[in-house]
């Protein structure tokens, strides 16, 4: 599971970084379509999924 | 497990490219063409919001209902396009049939100096005529005859009746003016007033020198630049430019300063009409026009500043007039004679329809714009009108001893008519070359015009909005590609 977290968690990163790129070199290109605020959101709450998998295993 | 965790990453990033690949898409639009659509559902990054919000209500089921005219919505384009079709889905609500808004048009900003290019959406005074009047019509050019002379549009064109008997609507009807029995000044002499903002003029030249001397004053009430750009045109082709500077105070402080002059001379014109075009912001005031041209007209709006000559007579050939001030000690009542326009209130357009086909206005105080769709002159001797008969809100057929209309003018199609007989959604598109329209910040800035909407008339009246399309297209990526390459 905690792998599958891992993933979820690096694709997001990405994702929020290329968007950002994107969005700060043609503005509106991104948000037009996708709102980074959700985005943002699922990327926190990966976060804490993977804070809390990787309590347990300690 | 491993083989499924494989494809478990393999997907999630395949995920991420194909989103950012769509996006790319979006962004680039190969194929040059792309369609946006604002249903009033939910807010459209392409399509803004109508606005002022003062004559929109607020979106409600789908629609929004316009109060008052003009408003306002932009365009954000992805990328540089060349034509925009802006399809326009609504409909016309109003309680009195006599008093609904026979016009409604579409228009995109050309430049900074809020000049707009306007197409027709509806005109029901074209669509009422057509149903007592003989029609023609051929693709987009619609040709009324109150008598039928004419077979075609063609023939009509090549065989002009005398022009006082055409209207035109979207139309320029390509015609030589000429003023019998003119005879030139030969002094020159100050125009009677100051004028504030951007406005345009004809003036008539034979056999003498095109002379006029412009002094401008900055009020530096707004905090930008005021550049100023004078421009003499026949017809649309550019006789001569003159640029000035901004005076050097970019504040809001609110000190008048002197910006300078200018001087146009030409000799040698060939005789006929010239349109001076003054193109400058609000805070730029024309203290003084010397000229020698015995004819001079302001086209459609002359916003009064001041003059030492209060009451200020001013003549024109409009159907009707707006006035209006931001200045509360310019409130007053305007004479005409056809009685008296109330200006009663400050950032208010008042309208008055006029009935004689030369009206004398009495101006007790400045600050003070005049505006409607003809000419506005200081004296009857200047006062000319080189343009055909235009179709506005106050035309008036019977009045105009108008025999012939010739428009570019298509009917807007009327889709799911309720079977109760009342007025279905219409749906109607305007076509816009974009290549030279004004950008800024990216942005196209668009106007829905509704002549003789107004929020407080008493009049229970609207225009509800159901969809604004916008359909784009450009050059395709490989167009765009060899361009670059050339």
């Amino acid at each position: 599971m905690k792998k599958y977290i891992n993933e979820i968690f690096r694709v997001l990163t990405a994702s929020l970084l290329i968007f950002i790129a994107l969005e700060l070199i043609w503005p509106g290109m991104v948000i037009s379509y996708i709102n980074l605020n959700l985005v943002l959101i699922f990327w926190l709450v990966n976060v804490i999924f993977l804070m809390s998998e990787r309590s347990k295993t300690n | 497990m491993k083989i499924s965790f494989k494809i478990f990453r393999i997907a999630v990033w395949l995920v991420l490219a194909l989103v950012a690949g769509w996006l790319s898409w979006q962004k680039i639009v190969p194929g040059g063409k792309i369609s946006y659509t604002y249903d009033f559902t939910r807010d459209n990054y392409f399509i803004g919001k109508l606005s002022p919000s003062e004559r929109v209500r607020p979106p409600e089921n789908g629609t929004q209902v316009i109060t008052g005219d003009p408003v306002y919505f932009s365009l954000t384009p992805p990328r540089r396009f060349e034509k925009a079709r802006l399809i326009i889905k609504y409909k016309i609500e109003s309680k009195d049939k006599n008093h609904a808004p026979p016009i409604i048009e579409a228009g995109i900003l050309k430049d900074q100096f809020w000049h707009y290019d306007l197409k027709p959406i509806e005109n029901s005074i074209i669509s009422g005529l057509a149903k007592k009047w003989s029609s023609i019509t051929e693709n987009d050019l619609i040709l009324l005859q109150k008598e039928i002379k004419y077979k075609s549009v063609d023939e009509f064109l090549k065989n002009l009746p005398p022009l006082n008997q055409i209207a035109t609507y979207n139309y320029n009807l390509n015609h030589v003016f000429r003023l019998q029995s003119y005879k030139p000044e030969k002094q020159t002499r100050a125009l009677p007033a100051s004028i504030r903002g951007p406005y345009g003029f004809y003036v008539y030249i034979n056999n003498e020198e095109l002379n006029l001397n412009f002094d401008f004053l900055d009020l530096n009430k707004n905090l930008s630049a005021d550049p100023i750009k004078v421009r003499v045109m026949k017809g649309s082709k550019l006789i001569m430019e003159k640029e000035l500077a901004d005076d050097g105070d970019r504040s809001d402080s609110g000190k008048i300063g002197y910006q300078g002059k200018i001087n146009i001379k030409q000799p040698g014109l060939a005789e006929g009409v010239y349109n001076v075009e003054v193109l400058a912001n609000d805070d730029i005031v024309t203290s003084k026009i010397a000229t020698a041209q015995s004819k001079i007209s302001f086209i459609k709006k002359i916003w009064i500043y001041d003059s030492k000559n209060f009451p200020l007579r001013i003549l024109t050939d409009n159907d009707g007039i707006s006035a209006q001030t931001s200045n509360p000690s310019s409130i007053q009542g305007i004479e005409t004679n056809s009685g008296s326009l109330e200006l009663k209130e400050t950032y208010k357009q008042f309208d008055k329809k006029l009935t004689a086909s030369l009206t004398d206005l009495t101006l007790k105080k400045g600050d003070t714009l005049l505006s409607g769709d003809g000419m506005f002159a200081f004296s009857s001797d200047e006062l000319f009108d080189p343009e055909i008969k235009k179709i506005t809100q106050y035309f008036d057929a019977g009045k105009n001893n108008t025999e012939y209309i010739i428009a570019r003018y298509i009917e807007p199609e009327q889709k799911d008519a309720p079977a109760d007989g009342q007025t279905g959604w219409m749906t109607a598109a305007a076509d816009f070359d974009i290549t030279g329209a004004y950008r800024e910040n990216g942005k196209f800035n668009f106007m829905l015009s509704i002549p003789g909407l107004k929020i407080d008339d008493g009049i229970d009246d609207s225009v509800i909005v159901k969809e604004i399309h916008v359909d784009l297209e450009g050059k395709n990526l490989w167009e765009k590609i060899s361009s670059i390459l050339r």
